[in-house]
Protein backbone atom coordinates (compact mmCIF):
# COMPACT_ATOMS: atom_id res chain seq x y z
CA UNK A 1 0.00 0.00 0.00
CA UNK A 2 2.72 2.25 0.75
CA UNK A 3 4.95 1.60 -2.33
CA UNK A 4 1.82 2.07 -4.10
CA UNK A 5 1.16 5.25 -2.35
CA UNK A 6 4.53 6.52 -2.74
CA UNK A 7 4.73 6.33 -6.36
CA UNK A 8 1.56 8.69 -6.78
CA UNK A 9 2.93 11.25 -4.40
CA UNK A 10 5.96 11.04 -6.25
CA UNK A 11 4.03 11.92 -9.68
CA UNK A 12 1.91 14.75 -7.90
CA UNK A 13 5.40 16.43 -6.74
CA UNK A 14 4.68 17.41 -3.40
CA UNK A 15 8.31 16.51 -2.38
CA UNK A 16 8.80 12.50 -1.33
CA UNK A 17 11.28 13.01 1.42
CA UNK A 18 13.58 9.76 1.48
CA UNK A 19 15.79 11.97 3.54
CA UNK A 20 12.71 11.91 5.92
CA UNK A 21 12.63 8.30 6.05
CA UNK A 22 15.74 8.06 7.30
CA UNK A 23 15.95 10.47 9.82
CA UNK A 24 13.75 8.82 12.83
CA UNK A 25 14.72 5.07 11.23
CA UNK A 26 17.29 4.68 14.68
CA UNK A 27 15.47 7.23 16.31
CA UNK A 28 15.44 6.38 20.16
CA UNK A 29 11.48 5.73 20.81
CA UNK A 30 10.98 4.40 17.20
CA UNK A 31 13.37 1.81 18.59
CA UNK A 32 11.54 2.12 21.81
CA UNK A 33 8.38 1.50 19.95
CA UNK A 34 9.66 -1.79 17.79
CA UNK A 35 10.81 -3.07 21.23
CA UNK A 36 8.31 -3.05 23.18
CA UNK A 37 6.07 -4.42 19.57
CA UNK A 38 8.53 -7.38 19.72
CA UNK A 39 8.12 -8.14 23.60
CA UNK A 40 4.46 -7.95 23.48
CA UNK A 41 4.10 -10.25 20.62
CA UNK A 42 6.28 -12.83 22.50
CA UNK A 43 4.69 -12.61 25.28
CA UNK A 44 0.78 -12.57 23.85
CA UNK A 45 1.95 -15.25 21.70
CA UNK A 46 3.59 -17.71 24.47
CA UNK A 47 0.51 -17.14 26.55
CA UNK A 48 -1.89 -17.96 24.13
CA UNK A 49 -0.20 -20.86 22.49
CA UNK A 50 -0.98 -22.03 26.72
CA UNK A 51 -4.27 -20.71 26.97
CA UNK A 52 -5.02 -22.58 23.24
CA UNK A 53 -3.95 -25.79 24.56
CA UNK A 54 -5.91 -25.23 27.89
CA UNK A 55 -8.53 -24.72 25.48
CA UNK A 56 -8.11 -27.41 23.79
CA UNK A 57 -8.13 -29.91 26.78
CA UNK A 58 -10.81 -28.46 28.29
CA UNK A 59 -12.97 -28.75 24.68
CA UNK A 60 -12.16 -32.79 25.41
CA UNK A 61 -13.35 -32.95 29.08
CA UNK A 62 -16.13 -35.49 29.83
CA UNK A 63 -17.65 -32.38 32.35
CA UNK A 64 -20.17 -30.36 30.26
CA UNK A 65 -19.86 -27.19 31.71
CA UNK A 66 -16.36 -27.24 30.98
CA UNK A 67 -16.83 -27.80 27.17
CA UNK A 68 -19.50 -25.31 27.78
CA UNK A 69 -17.34 -22.91 28.83
CA UNK A 70 -13.90 -23.47 26.07
CA UNK A 71 -16.86 -23.33 23.24
CA UNK A 72 -18.84 -20.02 24.45
CA UNK A 73 -14.54 -18.91 25.28
CA UNK A 74 -13.81 -19.60 21.52
CA UNK A 75 -16.93 -18.44 20.16
CA UNK A 76 -17.07 -14.87 21.87
CA UNK A 77 -13.15 -14.51 21.00
CA UNK A 78 -13.34 -15.20 17.16
CA UNK A 79 -16.71 -13.83 17.24
CA UNK A 80 -15.58 -10.19 17.54
CA UNK A 81 -12.67 -7.86 16.41
CA UNK A 82 -9.73 -7.43 18.57
CA UNK A 83 -9.91 -4.01 18.92
CA UNK A 84 -13.25 -4.09 19.91
CA UNK A 85 -11.92 -6.29 23.00
CA UNK A 86 -8.94 -4.17 23.61
CA UNK A 87 -10.97 -1.72 24.43
CA UNK A 88 -13.97 -3.52 26.09
CA UNK A 89 -10.17 -4.37 28.08
CA UNK A 90 -9.45 -1.03 28.45
CA UNK A 91 -12.50 0.26 30.39
CA UNK A 92 -13.28 -2.50 32.17
CA UNK A 93 -9.94 -1.52 34.03
CA UNK A 94 -10.54 1.49 34.96
CA UNK A 95 -14.89 0.48 36.12
CA UNK A 96 -12.75 -2.29 38.33
CA UNK A 97 -10.96 0.16 39.86
CA UNK A 98 -7.46 -1.34 38.73
CA UNK A 99 -5.76 1.91 37.18
CA UNK A 100 -4.84 3.46 40.69
CA UNK A 101 -3.26 0.30 41.82
CA UNK A 102 -1.44 -0.33 38.52
CA UNK A 103 0.09 2.91 37.97
CA UNK A 104 1.65 2.70 41.26
CA UNK A 105 3.67 -0.48 40.51
CA UNK A 106 4.01 0.62 37.03
CA UNK A 107 8.18 -0.75 36.55
CA UNK A 108 8.40 0.52 33.05
CA UNK A 109 10.25 4.28 33.71
CA UNK A 110 12.97 2.42 35.73
CA UNK A 111 13.83 0.24 33.09
CA UNK A 112 14.10 3.41 31.22
CA UNK A 113 11.02 3.42 28.87
CA UNK A 114 9.78 7.00 30.23
CA UNK A 115 7.02 6.55 27.45
CA UNK A 116 5.39 3.11 27.95
CA UNK A 117 2.81 2.87 30.94
CA UNK A 118 1.77 -0.30 32.31
CA UNK A 119 -2.08 0.98 32.20
CA UNK A 120 -1.62 0.45 28.63
CA UNK A 121 0.65 -2.61 27.91
CA UNK A 122 -1.42 -4.96 30.73
CA UNK A 123 -4.97 -4.89 29.04
CA UNK A 124 -2.99 -5.25 25.53
CA UNK A 125 -0.84 -8.10 26.72
CA UNK A 126 -4.10 -9.53 28.23
CA UNK A 127 -6.44 -8.55 25.15
CA UNK A 128 -4.11 -10.08 22.74
CA UNK A 129 -3.46 -13.41 24.99
CA UNK A 130 -7.46 -13.93 25.45
CA UNK A 131 -8.02 -13.33 21.36
CA UNK A 132 -5.14 -15.48 20.33
CA UNK A 133 -5.88 -18.31 22.98
CA UNK A 134 -9.48 -18.78 20.95
CA UNK A 135 -7.06 -19.21 17.25
CA UNK A 136 -4.81 -21.32 18.91
CA UNK A 137 -7.17 -23.68 20.45
CA UNK A 138 -8.55 -24.46 16.90
CA UNK A 139 -4.82 -24.81 15.78
CA UNK A 140 -4.02 -27.26 18.18
CA UNK A 141 -7.42 -29.23 17.78
CA UNK A 142 -6.06 -29.42 13.99
CA UNK A 143 -2.75 -30.65 15.26
CA UNK A 144 -3.75 -33.04 17.60
CA UNK A 145 -6.85 -34.93 15.73
CA UNK A 146 -4.36 -35.29 12.71
CA UNK A 147 -2.76 -37.90 14.88
CA UNK A 148 -3.92 -41.55 14.48
CA UNK A 149 -5.55 -42.22 17.72
CA UNK A 150 -3.64 -45.28 17.16
CA UNK A 151 -0.83 -43.48 18.91
CA UNK A 152 -2.48 -42.80 21.93
CA UNK A 153 -3.66 -46.09 22.49
CA UNK A 154 -0.46 -47.51 21.41
CA UNK A 155 1.16 -45.09 24.57
CA UNK A 156 -1.33 -46.39 26.87
CA UNK A 157 -1.15 -50.15 26.18
CA UNK A 158 2.64 -49.58 26.97
CA UNK A 159 1.55 -48.04 30.75
CA UNK A 160 1.82 -44.49 29.90
CA UNK A 161 -0.74 -41.98 31.46
CA UNK A 162 -2.56 -39.60 29.72
CA UNK A 163 -0.46 -36.97 30.11
CA UNK A 164 3.07 -38.84 29.64
CA UNK A 165 1.62 -40.02 26.33
CA UNK A 166 0.67 -36.66 25.47
CA UNK A 167 4.00 -35.14 26.35
CA UNK A 168 6.02 -37.56 24.74
CA UNK A 169 4.12 -38.71 21.58
CA UNK A 170 0.86 -36.81 20.99
CA UNK A 171 2.27 -33.67 20.95
CA UNK A 172 5.45 -33.90 19.57
CA UNK A 173 4.20 -35.22 16.22
CA UNK A 174 1.13 -32.77 16.39
CA UNK A 175 3.81 -29.70 16.67
CA UNK A 176 4.87 -30.88 12.93
CA UNK A 177 1.33 -29.80 11.91
CA UNK A 178 1.17 -26.77 14.60
CA UNK A 179 4.03 -24.95 13.99
CA UNK A 180 3.20 -23.71 10.08
CA UNK A 181 -0.06 -21.72 11.69
CA UNK A 182 1.34 -21.08 14.50
CA UNK A 183 4.11 -18.93 12.12
CA UNK A 184 1.30 -17.41 11.10
CA UNK A 185 -0.35 -16.27 13.87
CA UNK A 186 2.61 -14.86 15.17
CA UNK A 187 3.63 -13.17 12.06
CA UNK A 188 -0.25 -11.78 12.28
CA UNK A 189 0.74 -11.03 16.31
CA UNK A 190 3.42 -8.78 15.31
CA UNK A 191 1.27 -6.21 13.11
CA UNK A 192 -1.44 -6.34 14.79
CA UNK A 193 -0.09 -4.90 18.40
CA UNK A 194 -0.22 -1.81 16.25
CA UNK A 195 -3.92 -1.50 17.56
CA UNK A 196 -2.99 -1.06 21.05
CA UNK A 197 -1.80 2.91 20.10
CA UNK A 198 -5.71 3.14 20.46
CA UNK A 199 -5.59 2.36 23.82
CA UNK A 200 -2.41 4.52 24.37
CA UNK A 201 0.32 2.38 24.03
CA UNK A 202 3.79 4.16 22.48
CA UNK A 203 4.16 1.50 19.99
CA UNK A 204 5.95 1.54 17.03
CA UNK A 205 2.91 2.54 14.71
CA UNK A 206 2.45 5.50 17.38
CA UNK A 207 5.71 6.96 17.40
CA UNK A 208 5.63 7.16 13.62
CA UNK A 209 2.15 9.22 13.88
CA UNK A 210 3.49 11.69 16.71
CA UNK A 211 6.56 12.34 14.30
CA UNK A 212 4.49 12.44 11.17
CA UNK A 213 3.07 15.55 13.00
CA UNK A 214 5.94 17.21 13.72
CA UNK A 215 7.44 17.16 10.53
CA UNK A 216 4.11 17.10 8.09
CA UNK A 217 5.64 13.95 6.38
CA UNK A 218 3.42 11.71 7.95
CA UNK A 219 3.98 9.30 4.69
CA UNK A 220 7.32 9.18 5.07
CA UNK A 221 7.73 8.27 8.78
CA UNK A 222 4.91 5.44 8.42
CA UNK A 223 7.49 3.99 5.70
CA UNK A 224 10.01 3.84 8.64
CA UNK A 225 7.63 1.72 10.77
CA UNK A 226 6.88 -0.10 7.90
CA UNK A 227 10.63 -0.91 7.33
CA UNK A 228 10.66 -2.29 11.15
CA UNK A 229 7.51 -4.05 10.78
CA UNK A 230 8.79 -5.85 7.73
CA UNK A 231 12.29 -6.43 9.14
CA UNK A 232 10.74 -8.08 11.88
CA UNK A 233 8.33 -10.62 9.78
CA UNK A 234 11.58 -11.24 8.11
CA UNK A 235 13.09 -12.48 10.90
CA UNK A 236 10.58 -14.05 12.02
CA UNK A 237 10.29 -16.13 8.87
CA UNK A 238 13.67 -17.28 8.90
CA UNK A 239 13.24 -18.41 12.67
CA UNK A 240 10.01 -20.24 11.27
CA UNK A 241 11.09 -21.69 8.43
CA UNK A 242 14.09 -22.80 10.69
CA UNK A 243 12.02 -24.32 13.21
CA UNK A 244 9.81 -26.42 10.21
CA UNK A 245 12.68 -27.75 9.23
CA UNK A 246 14.26 -29.46 12.50
CA UNK A 247 10.81 -30.65 13.58
CA UNK A 248 10.41 -32.75 10.08
CA UNK A 249 13.83 -33.92 10.30
CA UNK A 250 13.08 -36.12 13.01
CA UNK A 251 10.30 -37.74 10.71
CA UNK A 252 10.90 -38.20 7.29
CA UNK A 253 14.17 -38.20 5.15
CA UNK A 254 12.17 -35.49 2.70
CA UNK A 255 13.11 -31.76 3.96
CA UNK A 256 11.04 -29.06 2.83
CA UNK A 257 13.57 -26.10 1.12
CA UNK A 258 14.16 -23.33 3.09
CA UNK A 259 13.50 -19.94 2.85
CA UNK A 260 16.61 -19.15 0.97
CA UNK A 261 15.86 -22.40 -1.33
CA UNK A 262 12.44 -21.58 -2.19
CA UNK A 263 13.79 -17.87 -3.14
CA UNK A 264 16.57 -18.57 -4.92
CA UNK A 265 16.58 -21.64 -6.83
CA UNK A 266 15.41 -21.52 -9.80
CA UNK A 267 11.57 -20.92 -10.43
CA UNK A 268 10.28 -24.45 -9.09
CA UNK A 269 11.39 -25.10 -5.42
CA UNK A 270 13.20 -28.40 -5.41
CA UNK A 271 13.40 -30.76 -1.79
CA UNK A 272 16.94 -30.68 -0.90
CA UNK A 273 16.62 -34.50 -0.70
CA UNK A 274 14.35 -36.45 -3.24
CA UNK A 275 12.52 -39.53 -1.90
CA UNK A 276 14.76 -42.01 -4.59
CA UNK A 277 17.75 -40.80 -2.88
CA UNK A 278 16.99 -40.94 0.59
CA UNK A 279 16.08 -44.37 -0.38
CA UNK A 280 19.35 -45.15 -1.97
CA UNK A 281 21.04 -43.60 1.17
CA UNK A 282 18.80 -45.62 3.39
CA UNK A 283 20.23 -48.62 1.51
CA UNK A 284 23.84 -47.87 1.76
CA UNK A 285 23.69 -47.91 5.70
CA UNK B 1 12.23 -31.27 19.91
CA UNK B 2 14.40 -31.33 22.69
CA UNK B 3 16.62 -28.32 21.00
CA UNK B 4 13.82 -26.22 21.25
CA UNK B 5 13.18 -25.96 24.41
CA UNK B 6 15.45 -23.78 25.40
CA UNK B 7 14.20 -21.23 22.90
CA UNK B 8 10.98 -21.60 23.76
CA UNK B 9 11.13 -20.82 27.22
CA UNK B 10 13.56 -18.17 27.12
CA UNK B 11 10.23 -16.19 27.51
CA UNK B 12 10.47 -17.05 31.18
CA UNK B 13 13.24 -15.39 32.20
CA UNK B 14 12.46 -12.52 30.55
CA UNK B 15 9.03 -12.08 31.78
CA UNK B 16 10.18 -12.86 35.26
CA UNK B 17 13.07 -10.48 35.11
CA UNK B 18 10.09 -7.78 34.19
CA UNK B 19 8.79 -8.75 37.34
CA UNK B 20 11.74 -8.39 39.35
CA UNK B 21 11.78 -5.30 37.94
CA UNK B 22 8.57 -4.51 39.38
CA UNK B 23 9.15 -5.14 42.50
CA UNK B 24 12.36 -3.29 42.92
CA UNK B 25 10.81 -0.08 41.21
CA UNK B 26 8.44 0.92 43.56
CA UNK B 27 10.40 3.11 46.30
CA UNK B 28 11.63 5.19 43.34
CA UNK B 29 8.21 6.62 43.02
CA UNK B 30 7.44 9.46 45.00
CA UNK B 31 7.42 13.41 44.66
CA UNK B 32 10.92 15.00 44.31
CA UNK B 33 10.08 18.95 44.56
CA UNK B 34 9.79 19.82 48.34
CA UNK B 35 10.17 23.45 48.41
CA UNK B 36 6.96 23.59 46.35
CA UNK B 37 3.55 25.60 48.38
CA UNK B 38 0.31 25.62 47.03
CA UNK B 39 -2.74 26.96 48.94
CA UNK B 40 -4.53 24.01 47.69
CA UNK B 41 -4.60 20.79 49.51
CA UNK B 42 -4.18 18.79 46.20
CA UNK B 43 -5.36 15.26 48.89
CA UNK B 44 -8.71 16.14 48.50
CA UNK B 45 -8.11 16.21 44.06
CA UNK B 46 -9.47 12.86 43.81
CA UNK B 47 -6.33 12.26 41.89
CA UNK B 48 -5.45 9.13 40.08
CA UNK B 49 -2.07 9.21 41.12
CA UNK B 50 -0.98 11.06 44.48
CA UNK B 51 1.81 13.88 43.68
CA UNK B 52 0.85 13.46 39.84
CA UNK B 53 -1.55 15.34 37.50
CA UNK B 54 -3.01 12.66 34.96
CA UNK B 55 -2.94 14.42 31.43
CA UNK B 56 -4.51 13.30 28.51
CA UNK B 57 -3.49 14.82 25.08
CA UNK B 58 -3.37 13.39 21.36
CA UNK B 59 -0.06 14.29 20.86
CA UNK B 60 -0.90 15.12 17.14
CA UNK B 61 -2.13 18.18 16.40
CA UNK B 62 0.85 20.95 16.43
CA UNK B 63 0.66 23.49 17.07
CA UNK B 64 -1.03 23.13 20.52
CA UNK B 65 0.49 19.25 21.10
CA UNK B 66 3.21 17.66 18.84
CA UNK B 67 6.16 16.34 19.13
CA UNK B 68 9.86 17.74 19.49
CA UNK B 69 11.66 14.96 16.80
CA UNK B 70 15.43 16.02 18.84
CA UNK B 71 14.79 16.26 22.73
CA UNK B 72 11.62 13.56 22.18
CA UNK B 73 9.44 15.14 24.23
CA UNK B 74 6.17 16.75 24.11
CA UNK B 75 5.66 19.86 23.12
CA UNK B 76 3.26 22.97 22.39
CA UNK B 77 0.91 25.61 23.78
CA UNK B 78 -1.71 23.02 25.82
CA UNK B 79 1.44 21.29 26.85
CA UNK B 80 2.97 24.41 28.48
CA UNK B 81 -0.42 25.28 30.03
CA UNK B 82 -0.30 21.57 31.56
CA UNK B 83 2.63 21.94 32.88
CA UNK B 84 2.01 25.86 34.26
CA UNK B 85 -1.19 24.24 36.07
CA UNK B 86 0.91 21.09 37.44
CA UNK B 87 3.72 22.96 38.97
CA UNK B 88 1.40 25.60 40.26
CA UNK B 89 -1.11 22.57 42.42
CA UNK B 90 2.94 20.73 43.41
CA UNK B 91 2.22 18.06 41.27
CA UNK B 92 4.49 15.98 38.78
CA UNK B 93 3.07 16.48 34.95
CA UNK B 94 2.20 13.16 33.70
CA UNK B 95 1.30 13.42 30.16
CA UNK B 96 -0.19 10.54 28.16
CA UNK B 97 -0.48 10.52 24.80
CA UNK B 98 -3.47 8.90 23.70
CA UNK B 99 -5.54 8.96 20.88
CA UNK B 100 -8.05 11.77 20.76
CA UNK B 101 -11.43 9.23 20.37
CA UNK B 102 -10.28 7.16 23.78
CA UNK B 103 -10.08 9.97 25.66
CA UNK B 104 -13.65 11.59 27.06
CA UNK B 105 -14.13 7.58 28.16
CA UNK B 106 -10.60 7.46 29.79
CA UNK B 107 -11.55 10.54 31.73
CA UNK B 108 -15.60 9.65 32.55
CA UNK B 109 -14.78 5.59 33.17
CA UNK B 110 -15.39 4.57 36.47
CA UNK B 111 -15.59 6.57 39.77
CA UNK B 112 -13.50 9.75 40.72
CA UNK B 113 -9.71 9.04 40.61
CA UNK B 114 -9.89 5.41 39.51
CA UNK B 115 -10.28 6.70 35.73
CA UNK B 116 -7.15 6.83 33.43
CA UNK B 117 -6.86 10.65 33.20
CA UNK B 118 -7.48 13.67 35.82
CA UNK B 119 -8.12 15.98 32.78
CA UNK B 120 -7.61 16.10 29.11
CA UNK B 121 -6.04 19.39 27.02
CA UNK B 122 -6.39 18.44 23.65
CA UNK B 123 -7.74 21.45 21.35
CA UNK B 124 -11.67 20.28 22.69
CA UNK B 125 -13.57 22.80 21.23
CA UNK B 126 -16.74 23.48 24.05
CA UNK B 127 -19.55 21.80 22.79
CA UNK B 128 -23.02 21.18 24.37
CA UNK B 129 -22.68 17.41 23.25
CA UNK B 130 -19.42 17.29 25.09
CA UNK B 131 -20.41 19.11 27.89
CA UNK B 132 -23.58 16.04 28.99
CA UNK B 133 -20.76 14.16 29.30
CA UNK B 134 -17.82 16.73 30.88
CA UNK B 135 -16.94 19.87 32.29
CA UNK B 136 -15.20 22.22 30.04
CA UNK B 137 -13.02 24.82 31.42
CA UNK B 138 -12.18 27.36 29.03
CA UNK B 139 -8.53 28.50 28.63
CA UNK B 140 -8.06 29.44 24.56
CA UNK B 141 -10.19 30.04 21.22
CA UNK B 142 -9.74 28.91 18.33
CA UNK B 143 -12.04 28.95 15.24
CA UNK B 144 -12.26 26.83 12.03
CA UNK B 145 -11.19 27.70 8.60
CA UNK B 146 -10.52 25.54 5.44
CA UNK B 147 -7.08 25.16 3.91
CA UNK B 148 -7.33 24.78 0.34
CA UNK B 149 -4.86 25.19 -2.29
CA UNK B 150 -3.14 28.34 -3.09
CA UNK B 151 -5.29 29.24 -5.89
CA UNK B 152 -8.11 28.20 -4.87
CA UNK B 153 -9.08 26.56 -7.72
CA UNK B 154 -12.71 25.71 -6.47
CA UNK B 155 -13.42 29.12 -5.63
CA UNK B 156 -14.26 28.14 -2.04
CA UNK B 157 -15.49 31.01 0.20
CA UNK B 158 -17.82 30.01 2.65
CA UNK B 159 -18.71 26.23 4.54
CA UNK B 160 -21.62 25.82 1.64
CA UNK B 161 -19.50 25.86 -1.27
CA UNK B 162 -17.93 22.18 0.07
CA UNK B 163 -21.06 20.72 -1.57
CA UNK B 164 -19.85 18.40 -4.00
CA UNK B 165 -16.55 18.59 -2.82
CA UNK B 166 -14.15 15.87 -1.48
CA UNK B 167 -12.87 17.14 1.89
CA UNK B 168 -10.21 15.56 4.31
CA UNK B 169 -10.82 15.81 8.23
CA UNK B 170 -9.64 14.42 11.32
CA UNK B 171 -12.04 11.53 12.45
CA UNK B 172 -13.31 12.67 15.56
CA UNK B 173 -13.05 16.74 15.28
CA UNK B 174 -16.22 19.08 15.40
CA UNK B 175 -15.19 19.75 11.58
CA UNK B 176 -16.23 16.42 10.59
CA UNK B 177 -19.67 16.46 12.97
CA UNK B 178 -20.20 19.66 10.87
CA UNK B 179 -20.33 18.07 7.79
CA UNK B 180 -21.58 14.67 8.57
CA UNK B 181 -24.00 15.89 11.64
CA UNK B 182 -23.93 14.98 15.23
CA UNK B 183 -27.90 14.16 15.18
CA UNK B 184 -28.65 16.65 16.69
CA UNK B 185 -32.45 17.96 14.52
CA UNK B 186 -31.92 21.72 15.30
CA UNK B 187 -28.54 21.73 13.64
CA UNK B 188 -28.06 19.57 10.68
CA UNK B 189 -24.85 18.63 9.42
CA UNK B 190 -24.28 19.84 5.95
CA UNK B 191 -24.79 16.23 4.67
CA UNK B 192 -27.83 15.08 6.82
CA UNK B 193 -31.77 16.12 5.56
CA UNK B 194 -32.39 19.48 6.08
CA UNK B 195 -28.67 20.02 5.89
CA UNK B 196 -27.06 22.85 3.26
CA UNK B 197 -25.69 19.69 1.12
CA UNK B 198 -28.16 17.63 1.56
CA UNK B 199 -28.68 16.71 -2.12
CA UNK B 200 -24.98 17.57 -3.36
CA UNK B 201 -23.49 15.70 -0.46
CA UNK B 202 -19.71 16.86 0.32
CA UNK B 203 -17.59 13.49 -0.21
CA UNK B 204 -16.21 13.53 3.41
CA UNK B 205 -12.49 11.61 4.09
CA UNK B 206 -12.33 11.18 7.86
CA UNK B 207 -8.51 10.30 8.77
CA UNK B 208 -7.28 9.46 12.12
CA UNK B 209 -4.32 12.23 12.25
CA UNK B 210 -4.56 15.88 10.97
CA UNK B 211 -1.04 15.59 8.69
CA UNK B 212 -2.70 12.34 6.65
CA UNK B 213 -5.89 15.05 6.77
CA UNK B 214 -3.64 17.87 5.17
CA UNK B 215 -1.42 15.28 3.18
CA UNK B 216 -4.49 14.36 0.78
CA UNK B 217 -4.78 18.38 0.66
CA UNK B 218 -1.10 17.79 -0.95
CA UNK B 219 -1.15 15.70 -3.20
CA UNK B 220 -3.83 16.90 -4.46
CA UNK B 221 -6.72 13.99 -3.82
CA UNK B 222 -9.00 15.93 -2.04
CA UNK B 223 -10.45 19.43 -2.54
CA UNK B 224 -10.31 20.86 0.65
CA UNK B 225 -9.17 20.36 4.46
CA UNK B 226 -11.16 21.84 7.26
CA UNK B 227 -9.83 21.94 10.62
CA UNK B 228 -9.36 24.63 13.87
CA UNK B 229 -7.59 27.81 12.42
CA UNK B 230 -4.37 27.52 14.73
CA UNK B 231 -3.89 23.95 12.99
CA UNK B 232 -4.87 25.86 9.42
CA UNK B 233 -2.43 28.76 10.33
CA UNK B 234 0.63 25.96 11.56
CA UNK B 235 0.42 24.12 8.27
CA UNK B 236 -0.07 26.92 6.07
CA UNK B 237 2.91 28.69 7.93
CA UNK B 238 4.89 25.21 6.83
CA UNK B 239 4.05 25.21 3.29
CA UNK B 240 4.62 28.33 2.46
CA UNK B 241 2.48 29.22 -0.71
CA UNK B 242 0.86 26.17 -1.26
CA UNK B 243 -2.48 26.68 0.60
CA UNK B 244 -5.34 29.68 1.25
CA UNK B 245 -7.20 29.47 4.08
CA UNK B 246 -11.18 30.57 4.19
CA UNK B 247 -12.66 30.79 7.66
CA UNK B 248 -15.87 29.67 8.57
CA UNK B 249 -16.10 30.36 11.69
CA UNK B 250 -15.33 32.58 13.97
CA UNK B 251 -13.15 32.00 17.32
CA UNK B 252 -14.82 29.65 19.67
CA UNK B 253 -13.60 28.80 23.17
CA UNK B 254 -11.68 25.08 23.46
CA UNK B 255 -11.59 23.87 26.76
CA UNK B 256 -9.86 21.60 29.42
CA UNK B 257 -12.17 18.55 29.98
CA UNK B 258 -12.51 17.06 33.26
CA UNK B 259 -14.84 14.78 35.29
CA UNK B 260 -17.97 16.64 36.14
CA UNK B 261 -18.57 14.81 39.50
CA UNK B 262 -15.16 16.08 40.86
CA UNK B 263 -15.64 19.26 41.92
CA UNK B 264 -12.77 20.10 44.04
CA UNK B 265 -10.54 19.19 41.15
CA UNK B 266 -12.19 21.29 38.53
CA UNK B 267 -12.11 24.48 41.17
CA UNK B 268 -8.58 23.82 41.47
CA UNK B 269 -7.89 24.27 38.00
CA UNK B 270 -10.20 26.84 37.62
CA UNK B 271 -8.34 28.71 40.55
CA UNK B 272 -4.99 28.13 39.27
CA UNK B 273 -5.68 29.50 35.40
CA UNK B 274 -7.27 32.50 36.60
CA UNK B 275 -3.84 32.89 38.95
CA UNK B 276 -1.81 32.10 35.68
CA UNK B 277 -3.93 35.18 33.32
CA UNK B 278 -3.20 37.39 36.63
CA UNK B 279 0.05 37.77 36.87
CA UNK B 280 0.86 37.14 33.26
CA UNK B 281 2.08 34.06 32.72
CA UNK B 282 -0.69 32.46 30.63
CA UNK B 283 -0.39 35.92 28.16
CA UNK B 284 3.50 34.96 28.13
CA UNK B 285 2.57 31.09 26.64
CA UNK B 286 0.46 32.30 23.95
CA UNK B 287 3.18 34.65 22.84
CA UNK B 288 5.67 32.53 22.69
CA UNK B 289 3.99 29.98 20.11
CA UNK B 290 2.53 32.85 18.31
CA UNK B 291 -1.08 32.51 18.92
CA UNK B 292 -1.93 35.89 20.67
CA UNK B 293 -5.07 35.78 19.04
CA UNK B 294 -5.79 32.94 20.55
CA UNK B 295 -6.43 34.47 24.24
CA UNK B 296 -9.63 33.65 26.06
CA UNK B 297 -11.39 35.43 27.47
CA UNK B 298 -10.57 37.44 23.81
CA UNK B 299 -8.89 40.27 23.79
CA UNK B 300 -10.62 43.54 23.32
Amino acid sequence: MHVAGLTVIAAAGSGFDWGEVGKYLFDRDILQGALITVVMAVLSQFTGTLIGLLLYLMRRSNFLPIRWFAELYIWFFRGTPLLVQLELLFLSFSEFHLVRPIRQIDFFPSLGFDRIVLEAVLPALIAFSLNEGAYMAEIVRAGIDSIDVGQMEAAKSLGMTYGLAMRRIILPQAARVIIPPLGNEFNNMLKNISLASVIGLYELLRVAEAYGFTDFKPVEVVITASIWYLAMTTVWGFIQSYMERRLNASNTPIQPPSLMQRMFSGWRPKPVNTTAEAIAEIGQH
Amino acid sequence: MRRFRPAIFMVIPLALSLLAACGSSSQAAGGSTSACTTKIDTSKLNLVLPGKLTVASDITYPPQEYVDPTTHSYIGVDIDIANEIAKRLCLTPNIQNVQFNTIIAGITSSTPGNQYYDMSISAWTITPDRQKQVDMIPYFQAGESILVPASNPKNIKSKTDLCGLSVAVESGTTEEGEIKGTGDPTNPGLNETGGACANNKVKLLSYDTEDQAIQQLLTGSVDAAYQDSPVSDYYNGKNPGKFTTVTTVAASPEGIVVRNDNAPFETAVKQVLSDMRADGTYAAILKKWGQTSGTYPPLP
